[in-house]
This record gives structure tokens, C-alpha cells and sequence, in this order.
């Protein structure tokens, strides 16, 4: 789920960061590009308002994505958005 | 600041453990009232987790509210790497009411754990807790 939205948003991102020096949050559905809104609640807004309760893809332009989050635990993640550790 | 203080008999293995009400994101609220829907909400127990850098939530908690993922993160576990999908939860603490939090977390099998949500630190930077082992209690400021 969201594989696709996410190679779209690595292929776009440093374009969208030029063009949006404030930052901001992309919504992107496929390979559409909804637009960029300020802050994460606008942007969920702006794509349940567009496509409904759906899965879409709301990004921070600016985040990294090589960025990981970890937890001490060994927890068992049970909704992997890729078959394939990265 | 509003504070809440918790004592235990033996908090070293219970843990810094609270009461919370996860909600769908405000959006998504949104368009259920004017579906003219109800908005779901769970309670839940959660423990306070210096050792995960984000919230995380059991699956019961996604099934109940219908949650939708609108983001992705890699996660690192002792088990290693790999690429989670996150959900937008607003996360009502006993002492943030009516303040909602908002939270992007991964989920994760907690059923044999007596909580069913991990609060990570990104609720804790807006948090201070303070934990009083030789008491066996802990103090919670938002």
C-alpha cells in the first residue's frame, strides 16, 4: 500500500522543495499531485475532501526519508507498506 | 499545567501505564459528521515508552476505527529494519483534555501485552514525567 505514491513522492520531492521554500505537506494519490498545503491537518482535509476516507499519501516535502524511527522493544509491525525490508 | 500522578504497588512491572481515548484524525471526523455518522473512539491502556521514538498502536485499535494509512516510515526493531505504514490518531490524554494529539503511528501485535498503545516520545516532547522508582510512582504533565 502507498508504493506507489511513495516512489512518486522520491521522484518529485526535490522539485516540490524548490518550488515551496516555506515547506509544506504533499498529497498525492497514484501519480497525482494534489497540491501542497502548510500543515499536515489541511492536507488530510484537502484529500478526504477530494477522494473520501481512502488511502492516499500525505508527505512532508522536507521529511528524509533514509530517516528511521526505532523502539527498544522487538515489537512485531503487523501493516509493512513494502514486502521487502529496507 | 495539568498533571496527573499515578501509584502503583510495584511499577517496575507494570510500568508507567495511563488511560487513553485514540479518535480518528480530525479530517476524517469531519467527514463522518457530515456523512451524518458517528465518530468512533476507543479506550485504551497505553505505557508511557521512553524507548520508542513514535506512538504505536495494537491492531484492535485499527480495526475498530476503520483506520486509513496516509504515510509510511522506516522502523527500526531489534528484529531490524523495515517500511511501516502509519495512521493519523489523535490521542486524548486523562490530562490533555480537550486537547487532542495528533500522532502518526505504526501498528503493531500487542495483544499479549496489558496495553494496547505504546506513547512514544513523540507525545513525551510535549510531556514532562517524572518516575519516582523508590515510590513506586510517576508524575505526568502536559
Amino acid at each position: 500500500m502507498l508504493e506507489k505514491e511513495i516512489s512518486y513522492f522520491k521522484k518529485v520531492q526535490d522539485e516540490l522543495r524548490a518550488a515551496n521554500p516555506n515547506g509544506g505537506f504533499a498529497v498525492i494519490k497514484g501519480e497525482e499531485l494534489l497540491g501542497i498545503w502548510l500543515n499536515r491537518t489541511d492536507a488530510l482535509k484537502a484529500g478526504v475532501q477530494k477522494w473520501g476516507a481512502v488511502p492516499f499519501l500525505v508527505k512532508d516535502i522536507n521529511d528524509d526519508l533514509n530517516q528511521v524511527i526505532n523502539f527498544s522493544r522487538n515489537l512485531k509491525f503487523t501493516h509493512a507498506a513494502s514486502d521487502i525490508a529496507r | 499545567m495539568p498533571l496527573l500522578t499515578s501509584r502503583g504497588n510495584n511499577l517496575r512491572f507494570t510500568g508507567p501505564i495511563i488511560e487513553v481515548v485514540i479518535v480518528p484524525p480530525q479530517p476524517v471526523a469531519e467527514q463522518l459528521r457530515k456523512e451524518g455518522k458517528g465518530v468512533p473512539s476507543i479506550k485504551a491502556t497505553a505505557l508511557i515508552d521512553t524507548g520508542a521514538s513514535s506512538t504505536c498502536i495494537n491492531q484492535n485499535i485499527v480495526d475498530a476505527l476503520k483506520l486509513i494509512a496516509f504515510d509510511t516510515q522506516k522502523v527500526l526493531t531489534a528484529g531490524g529494519p523495515s517500511e511501516q505504514l502509519l495512521y493519523d490518531v489523535g490521542v486524548v490524554l486523562p490530562i490533555s483534555q480537550p486537547n487532542i494529539i495528533s500522532v502518526q503511528a505504526p501498528c503493531a501485535d500487542l495483544s499479549g501485552q496489558p496495553f494496547q498503545v505504546l506513547l512514544g516520545r513523540d507525545v513525551l516532547s510535549m510531556c514532562t514525567m517524572f518516575y519516582n522508582g523508590p515510590d513506586n510512582s510517576f508524575s505526568f504533565h502536559f
